[in-house]
């Protein structure tokens, strides 16, 4: 073979090869903010279609699509109660081009309980969009008027009174742990596949009551009665019901959720996504409250903050249920 | 209501509502033939498009899609001898058969007529009895669902084709396979072997594309025969003729598609189990049960009325109760509340158009089926029996390893699907047939489920946990089903034994 009929091909390949790396380098390392998002945007789903994620990646699909002015795919990646997603979107690019919804307390109970293949710190929480507070519902014919009507039965024959709710250590499961503590009571917990099936069990009388989302205690309002919210203070789309504070109970606890990437996305194209969601998030801020959910605005730092305090929460919560790995 | 059912009725029969069902029916047809499309997955991409329109029309829309990819499973069942959805499990046990005896097309043609008849006729009595349905999805508990997993299980020995002994391991086998991933009350990881992939389990389609298509084509390849040995004659079957098997037993049909309805409400089961169930009870009720799994027609006939009767039931508790039947059912609940509507009872007294026009809209989707079914069934059946097995072997190996990858994305589950295809092909040379293997699969989880969640609730009200599995009549009633599958079959032999003595007598 001859060299000389080989070098015009090798320089080719070499030109090719720095402009692929130019265009490689614009599209990925650079982190110039002007530049971002220039191509597709992977937008995860770890949990099925349906969902609670579902419906608000849907609701933000097109808005996003709008602002960033590129196209923003939902790529479902279900399993193991979202570790499947999670665990892939943690070992993607950090460029900002692949970010996943979560769900807090899921991305931090599960590296605690078993080996989800990812930890929490692998992830960067970059938004949090809104939460579901936990509720305490029963039917609407049921004996307990009030949340002391409920303490006062478990007290007197403890482990008899059935709550449903979703999964385990979930916000449902961990919810209903702190009442246990709080008010010294207990219960037998009953976890179910999701939160849809909880809702013909409590109307069919197969638990007495269910620890459950804001949003499925708002829809089915008309045939469950909120005994007590697990929020701070009384909020505005359940009118009238106490929280578990004013009882003298301490318990506070919600679902949240936003989106998450990769450790290490340039500063700049965090800050892009922040501004998007975030003016996304106020411009339909009503439209979830009425669902359901409570909007959150917060950003990177306060998304942090809040991780940081609940990791403590809940390590001690777990490590009483005997359930830390 | 009757105000309401009229002003649905006339919402829907408008030319854009009419459009939108044809539309929805011909993409739920394509859907539903490919294995690895699902209708779940094809209902999430179309939601977004759902937001310009009225509920109505996004609802109509999205119910077209799924009651058409319903139907659209048997073809790849009746040709290829895959499920295209696992609702159409039942079909390929004898619409397979009659492909080879030379009956594909009116095979497809039966599947056709059946699907439009379940569908009108589970409509038609989820308007008429809402309420009482909604009962029946609310009465259900954790012990009832472990007893209806039991009621399939049982049904393995009906189903087994040669031996019960390899019918029962196929089971083992397929409920072994579900154990994989999280559990589902402990959250604890099993038989992960290292993956964090695998956190998830196995999906029910990636192992039923395994375990039906990969085996088949498989064999396909190894007998080096030039096209599909499915016969087919042009135009020689008349739709008529479809009618008039389908109407000569009006029972099953019937039958069928009551068993497709009630299933289909009870939340989870889903229209998985619906087909089964009917496919076992139109074999223990007709005079010739061995006919059965040789291409018996009204093997088709149950399966496939069942399984789109089934659709409407999925929507009962979908409507009364915001509750899913079934994952596609899920997505709809989604796009219902994105339209800011509120399912539950009051959704018939505050949006009454919208619910019923939505429920008939259903029924039109199922009449729909009839041209689509004759004209999309006939094109199918002609592209793969003319097709050369050289192309016809890729392409289907193609769209399977794309079906299996587009489920979660995931190359692990392509390796899952061609491990389980090779496990498939080999145990289906010593006798063990894929349909019991997919109904422990399916089934495993919902009786491991059932069982936990009893014990659970058995330790709080009971002094023996045990007890929770039997303190309700709706419990017994499903355990007497168990009883009556597993021994009617010693019944009929006993009968048959009789049946000479007696004559001997004479």
């Amino acid at each position: 073979m001859s060299s000389d009929a080989e070098r015009p091909t090798e320089k080719r390949t070499q030109l090719s090869l720095a402009v692929a790396a130019i265009g490689a380098m614009a599209l990925f390392s650079s982190p110039a903010a002007a530049d971002f998002p220039s191509g597709t945007i992977t937008y995860v789903n770890p949990f099925s279609p349906g969902g609670e994620c579902d419906i608000v990646q849907r609701m933000q699909q097109n808005p996003m699509q709008e602002l960033m002015g590129v196209d923003v795919v939902i790529e479902y990646r279900e399993g193991g109660g979202g570790a499947v997603g999670w665990s892939h979107v943690k070992d993607q690019p950090a460029n900002g081009y692949t970010f996943a919804c979560f769900s807090i307390p899921h991305i931090i109970a599960q590296p605690m309980t078993r080996d989800p293949g990812y930890q929490t710190d692998d992830l960067h929480v970059l938004y949090t969009y809104h939460s579901t507070p936990q509720v305490l519902v029963v039917r609407e014919d049921s004996p307990f008027e009030t949340l002391e009507d409920f303490i006062a039965a478990a007290k007197e024959a403890p482990g008899s009174i059935t709550v449903g709710g979703t999964g385990t250590a979930s916000g449902n499961h961990l919810a209903t742990v702190r009442l246990m503590r709080a008010a010294d009571i207990t219960v037998t917990w009953i976890p179910f596949p999701g939160s849809g099936p909880t809702i013909p069990a409590l109307q069919g009388g197969h638990v007495t009551a269910l620890m459950t989302n804001s949003t499925m205690a708002v829809q089915n309002s008309d045939k469950f009665r909120a005994l007590a919210v697990a929020t701070e203070e009384q909020i505005d789309m359940f009118p009238g019901v106490p929280t578990f504070r004013e009882h003298g109970y301490d318990v506070v606890e919600a679902i949240y959720r936003g989106a998450l990437g990769p450790r290490g996305i340039p500063e700049e194209n965090i800050a892009k996504i922040v501004e998007t969601l975030d003016s996304i998030n106020r411009d339909q801020a009503e439209r979830k409250t009425e669902m359901g959910f409570q909007p959150v605005f917060y950003g990177p730092e306060e998304s942090a903050q809040l991780v940081e305090r609940l990791k403590v929460e809940y390590e001690e919560l777990l490590g009483e249920l005997g359930m830390l790995q | 209501m009757l105000e309401d059912l009229a002003r649905g009725l006339a919402a829907i029969l408008t030319f854009d509502s009419l459009l939108l069902v044809a539309v929805g029916t011909t993409v739920g047809l394509f859907v539903g033939s490919v294995p690895g499309l699902t209708a779940t997955m094809a209902l999430a991409l179309l939601v977004p498009f759902t937001f310009t329109m009225d509920p109505l029309s996004g609802m109509v829309l999205l119910g077209a899609v799924y009651t058409s990819s319903m139907f659209g499973g048997a073809f790849t069942a009746i040709l290829i001898n895959t499920p295209g959805t696992p609702g159409a499990i039942a079909t390929t046990l004898d619409g397979y058969p009659m492909a080879k005896n030379g009956q594909a097309e009116l095979a497809i043609l039966v599947a056709t007529v059946a699907s439009v008849v379940g569908g009108v006729l589970a409509v038609i009595a989820v308007i008429a009895m809402a309420a009482p349905l909604t009962d029946i999805a609310i009465r259900f508990g954790p012990a009832q669902y472990f007893w209806v997993a039991v009621l399939g299980l049982s049904l393995i020995a009906a189903l087994s084709v040669g031996s019960l002994f390899k019918g029962l391991l196929g089971g083992a086998i397929g409920m072994l396979i579900g154990t994989i991933g999280i559990s589902p009350l402990g959250g604890e990881s099993r038989f992960l072997f290292g993956f964090s992939q695998l956190q998830g389990g196995v999906q029910l389609l990636v192992a039923l594309i395994g375990l039906f298509a990969i085996p088949e084509l498989i064999r396909l390849a190894v007998t080096a025969k030039k096209s599909v040995d499915v016969d087919y004659s042009r135009g020689s079957v008349k739709l008529s003729q479809a009618f008039s098997l389908t109407v000569r037993k009006p029972l099953n049909v019937l039958r069928s598609s009551a068993i497709g309805l009630i299933i289909g409400i009870i939340p989870g089961a889903g229209n998985n189990v619906a087909g089964l169930v009917a496919y076992n009870e139109a074999k223990r009720a007709d005079k010739n049960p061995d006919s059965f799994g040789k291409g018996n027609p009204q093997g088709v006939i149950a399966s496939e009325s069942s399984n789109n009767a089934a659709v409407a039931g999925s929507v009962v508790p979908l409507l009364t109760l915001g509750v899913p039947g079934s994952p596609p059912a899920a997505v709809m609940l989604g796009a219902l509340m994105l339209h800011g509507i509120r399912p539950g009872s009051a959704l018939f007294a505050e949006s009454g158009t919208l619910a019923y026009g939505f429920i008939l809209s259903l029924g039109v989707s199922a009449i729909a089926l009839l041209v689509v079914g004759v004209l999309g069934g006939r094109m199918i059946c002609r592209a793969v029996c003319s097709v050369p097995v050289t192309y016809l072997v890729p392409a289907i190996a193609f769209m399977s390893i794309l079906g299996a990858y587009s489920m979660r994305n995931s190359i692990i589950d392509v390796f899952i699907m061609v491990g389980i295809g090779i496990f498939g092909y080999m145990v289906r040379n010593i006798g063990m047939q894929p349909a019991p293997i997919a109904l422990g699969l399916i089934l495993g989880p919902i009786a491991e489920q059932g069982f936990s969640m009893s014990m659970l609730r058995g330790g709080a009200v009971h002094d023996v946990p045990i007890y929770a599995l039997f303190d309700n009549w709706m419990s017994w009633v499903l355990i007497a089903m168990v009883l009556l599958t597993l021994f009617w079959p010693m019944v009929q032999e006993a009968r048959r034994k009789r049946l000479p003595a007696e004559e001997d007598l004479k």
